[in-house]
C-alpha cells in the first residue's frame, strides 16, 4: 500500500468528520452531566461549573429536595441487570435450541417458519404494544421481572436464532457423524460438538440479546408501576411533570453504560477466544 | 469383530433409486473393498451399515443381530471420514479419548489406550495438539486412532486417503495396511483408486449405479471379469474393448469393426451370435514379428519402469504396455502378439464375459 499523502489525509478527514459527527452530542451531554442546572451551556461551550454532584445525586439520592429527582438508580440497575440476564438465559437457550433445528433440518415448513420469525421482527414493535399489555397483566406478570424479560425474549429470540444458526450452518454435518458412531446421543452432540464450536456465537447473540434488552424502553414503560422499573424508566423519570433534571438525567445516563462496557469487554474476550479455537476446518 | 451381511439393501432419496438391491456378505475378519464411478452409491451404501442413512429396504445385519433400526452409536462400528471430521476443539488426546469418555470408561484405562493407539499410529508426540496443528497425514492417523481406541466390531473408511497427495497416500496405504494386519479387523473401504483396492482388499466389490457388478478377489476381477463394466473400469491403462465378428471360414479369427483381424485358437464356447466384444489388456500384448497386429506408433509414455505406447492399427487405437524398455517412437510400425490365453470376449448386448 503505497498511496498518496493527500489519499490517506482525507481518508482520516473523513473519518474524522464522521466520528465527531456521531461523537458531539455525547460529549455535549458528558459536559451536562458534570456541571449544575445553572449552568447547562446552551451552545457547545465549556460549562463555568465542573462537579460530580450530579452523580452522586443520581447514585445515592442525595440530591437536596426540590432541586433534585432525589432518588437513587442503584435498584434500577439491579432491575435491569435481572430483567436482561433472564433475556440473555432465555434467548440463548430456547435460540440455541431452534437455531440447530433450523440449521440441520431439511424441510420447506421450517424454512417457512424461519422466514416468519424474521419477517415478524420486522412489525413495528408499538403495534404490540396493547396485546402484550393485555396478556402480561392477564396473567398477573406486570411490574415483575419475569414479565418484562418475557416480552424481551419475545422480542430478540429472532435475532438470536438468526445469529446462531449463522453460526450452526459452518459446523460441518461430518463432526456431528463422526460424534454419533462415537456414542454420542443427540444431547452429547448438542453438548460437547455444537455448543462449544458454537460458542463464540453464542457470545454474540449474548451480548446483542443483552444490550438490547437493557436500553429497551417502550415495554418496559408499559409494563412498569415502579418496583421493577430498569434503568431506561428511571433515567426517563428525570423528565416530570414539574421539572426535568438534565444534570442526573445526563450522570445516570452515563453511569447506565460502565456496566454494558464490562459486560461487553468480557464477553468479546470470550468470542477471541472461541474464534481462535474454533477453526473448523 | 464380525461378520457383515448386506441383504437386498436399497437406498431411495425421495424419487431417486440411489441403491438397488444389494448383496454382499462379508466374512469375519475380510478387508473388503467397495469401488465404481462417483455417484455410484458407495458412500450410501457405507452410511446406511453405519447408520447415518435410513435403509430404504433389504437388511443389514453386523454380526448375528439386524441393525436396520438401530441408532448409529450402538452399533459398534468405527468410521473414518474423507474429510477426517477430526473435532477441532479437542486436543489429538480428547479426540482420541471422545468415544471412551462416552462409554464411561475409568480415566486410567482411557488413558492407557489412547497411549497404546498413538504409540502404534506414531502420534504420542502430537497428543497435545489441535488438529488445525497438524499437517494432512497426521490428521489422517488421528482419524484412524479415533477409530481404533474403540477396538470395534467393524471399521468403516470412505475414500480416506483422497485428500493426501501421491506419495503420502503411498505411505498411509502400507500403515493401513499393516494396521489391519495387526488388528485384524472386519473392515470395509470405499475408494475409487483401484491401485488401493487392489492392493488392500481380501476382496473388492465393483459398484456401478447402485448394484454390484461383481464380487471377488482382486486378481480374479483383474482376469475374469464378469462383464464389460468391470474389465474397464479395473485395470489402467484401461482395457483395450473392440465390438467385431467371429469368423471360422478358414481359421478362426475374430475382426474388429475397425479392422483389426485376431487370429483364435477356436471361437468361444456358448458364443450365441457371431458378433462379440473383444477385449485385450495394454499388457498382454507382445512385440512379435510374426505378430497378427500391425500398429503405428502415435505416443509414447516411458516412466522408467514401464513404457505405455498408443497406437493405430486399422481403423481402430490401441494402448500397450510394457514392462521393459522398447525402442519406439512416434511413427514407428511394430507387430503385436496379443497373448491368446488372457484375450477376453463379451457378449455385445448384455455386457457379459463369454
Ligand atoms: N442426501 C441425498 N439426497 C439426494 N441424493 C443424494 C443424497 N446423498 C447422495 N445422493 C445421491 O446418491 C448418489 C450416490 O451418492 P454417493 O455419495 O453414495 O456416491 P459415491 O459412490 O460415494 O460417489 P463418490 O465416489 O463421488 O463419493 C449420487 O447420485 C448422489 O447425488
Ligand atoms: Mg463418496
Amino acid at each position: 500500500m503505497n498511496r498518496s499523502f493527500t489519499y490517506r489525509a482525507s481518508l482520516l478527514f473523513l473519518a474524522a468528520l464522521a466520528a465527531l459527527w456521531t461523537l458531539f452530542p455525547f460529549a455535549w451531554y458528558f459536559l451536562v452531566s458534570l456541571t449544575t442546572p445553572g449552568h447547562i451551556p446552551r451552545r457547545f461551550s465549556f460549562p463555568d461549573v465542573l462537579t460530580l454532584d450530579s452523580y452522586a445525586s443520581a447514585l445515592f439520592g442525595s440530591g437536596a429536595k426540590g432541586v433534585s429527582a432525589n432518588y437513587s438508580i442503584l435498584p434500577n440497575i439491579f432491575n435491569s441487570f435481572v430483567v436482561a440476564g433472564l433475556t440473555v438465559v432465555g434467548c440463548t437457550v430456547l435460540g440455541f435450541g431452534a437455531a440447530y433445528v433450523f440449521s440441520r433440518g431439511r424441510s420447506t415448513t421450517l424454512n417457512v417458519l424461519f422466514n416468519a420469525l424474521l419477517v415478524i421482527r420486522m412489525t413495528p414493535a408499538v403495534s404490540l404494544a396493547v396485546p402484550i399489555y393485555l396478556m402480561i397483566n392477564t396473567y398477573g406478570l406486570a411490574d415483575t421481572h419475569i414479565g418484562l424479560s418475557l416480552v424481551h425474549i419475545m422480542l430478540s429470540l429472532p435475532l438470536a436464532i438468526w445469529l446462531l444458526k449463522g453460526f450452526i450452518d459452518g459446523i460441518p454435518v461430518e463432526l456431528e457423524e463422526a460424534a454419533l458412531i462415537d456414542g454420542a446421543s443427540v444431547l452429547q452432540v448438542l453438548r460437547y460438538i455444537i455448543l462449544p464450536l458454537a460458542a463464540p456465537g453464542v457470545a454474540v447473540a449474548a451480548c446483542f440479546v443483552f444490550l438490547a434488552s437493557y436500553v429497551e424502553f417502550m415495554f418496559a414503560s408499559i409494563l412498569s408501576r415502579g418496583s421493577s422499573d430498569t434503568l431506561p424508566i428511571a433515567i426517563a423519570g428525570y423528565n416530570s411533570d414539574h421539572q426535568t433534571f438534565y444534570n442526573e438525567m445526563a450522570a445516570a445516563s452515563f453511569m447506565s453504560m460502565i456496566p454494558l462496557f464490562i459486560f461487553f469487554y468480557f464477553a468479546g474476550r470470550y468470542m477471541v477466544r472461541g474464534l481462535t479455537m474454533g477453526a473448523v476446518k | 469383530m464380525a461378520t457383515v451381511q448386506i441383504v437386498d439393501v436399497r437406498k431411495d432419496f425421495g424419487s431417486v433409486k440411489v441403491v438397488k438391491g444389494i448383496d454382499i456378505d462379508i466374512r469375519d475378519g475380510e478387508f473388503v473393498a467397495l469401488v465404481g464411478p462417483s455417484g455410484c452409491g458407495k458412500s450410501t451404501l457405507l452410511r446406511m451399515i453405519a447408520g447415518l442413512e435410513q435403509i430404504t429396504g433389504g437388511e443389514i445385519r453386523v454380526g448375528t443381530k439386524v441393525v436396520n433400526n438401530v441408532a448409529p452409536k450402538d452399533r459398534d462400528i468405527a468410521m473414518v471420514f474423507q474429510n477426517y471430521a477430526l473435532y477441532p476443539h479437542m486436543t489429538v488426546a480428547e479426540n482420541m479419548a471422545f468415544s471412551l469418555k462416552l462409554k464411561g470408561v475409568p480415566k486410567r484405562e482411557i488413558e492407557q489406550r489412547v497411549n497404546k493407539a498413538a504409540d502404534i499410529l506414531s502420534l504420542t508426540p502430537l497428543l497435545g495438539r489441535v488438529p488445525r496443528q497438524l499437517s494432512g497425514g497426521q490428521r489422517q492417523r488421528v482419524a484412524m486412532g479415533r477409530a481404533i481406541v474403540r477396538d470395534p466390531q467393524v471399521f468403516l473408511f470412505d475414500e480416506p486417503l483422497s485428500n493426501l497427495d501421491a506419495k503420502l497416500r503411498v505411505q498411509m496405504r502400507a500403515e493401513i495396511k499393516e494396521l489391519y494386519q495387526r488388528l485384524k479387523t472386519t473392515t470395509i473401504y470405499v475408494t475409487h483408486d483401484q491401485i488401493e483396492a487392489m492392493t488392500m482388499a481380501d476382496r473388492i466389490v465393483v459398484m456401478h449405479d447402485g448394484i454390484v457388478e461383481q464380487i471377488g478377489q482382486p486378481l480374479e476381477i483383474y482376469d475374469q471379469p464378469d462383464n464389460m463394466f468391470v474389465a474397464g473400469f479395473i485395470g489402467s491403462p484401461a482395457i483395450n474393448l473392440y465390438p467385431g465378428s467371429f469368423r471360422t471360414e478358414d481359421k478362426a479369427v475374430f475382426e474388429t469393426d475397425g479392422g483389426i483381424i485376431v487370429p483364435l485358437e477356436r471361437v468361444p464356447a456358448g458364443t450365441p451370435r457371431r458378433r462379440g466384444v473383444l477385449g485385450i489388456r495394454p499388457e498382454h500384448v507382445a512385440i512379435d514379428p510374426a505378430g497378427a497386429i500391425s500398429l503405428a506408433v502415435t505416443v509414447t509414455e516411458p516412466t522408467g519402469s514401464e513404457t505405455f505406447i498408443l497406437g493405430r492399427s486399422e481403423q481402430e487405437t490401441m494402448r500397450c504396455l510394457f514392462r521393459d524398455r522398447v525402442a519406439l517412437k512416434p511413427g514407428d510400425r511394430v507387430q503385436l502378439r496379443p497373448d491368446p490365453n488372457r484375450i477376453l470376449f463379451f457378449d455385445e448386448e448384455t455386457g457379459r464375459r463369454i
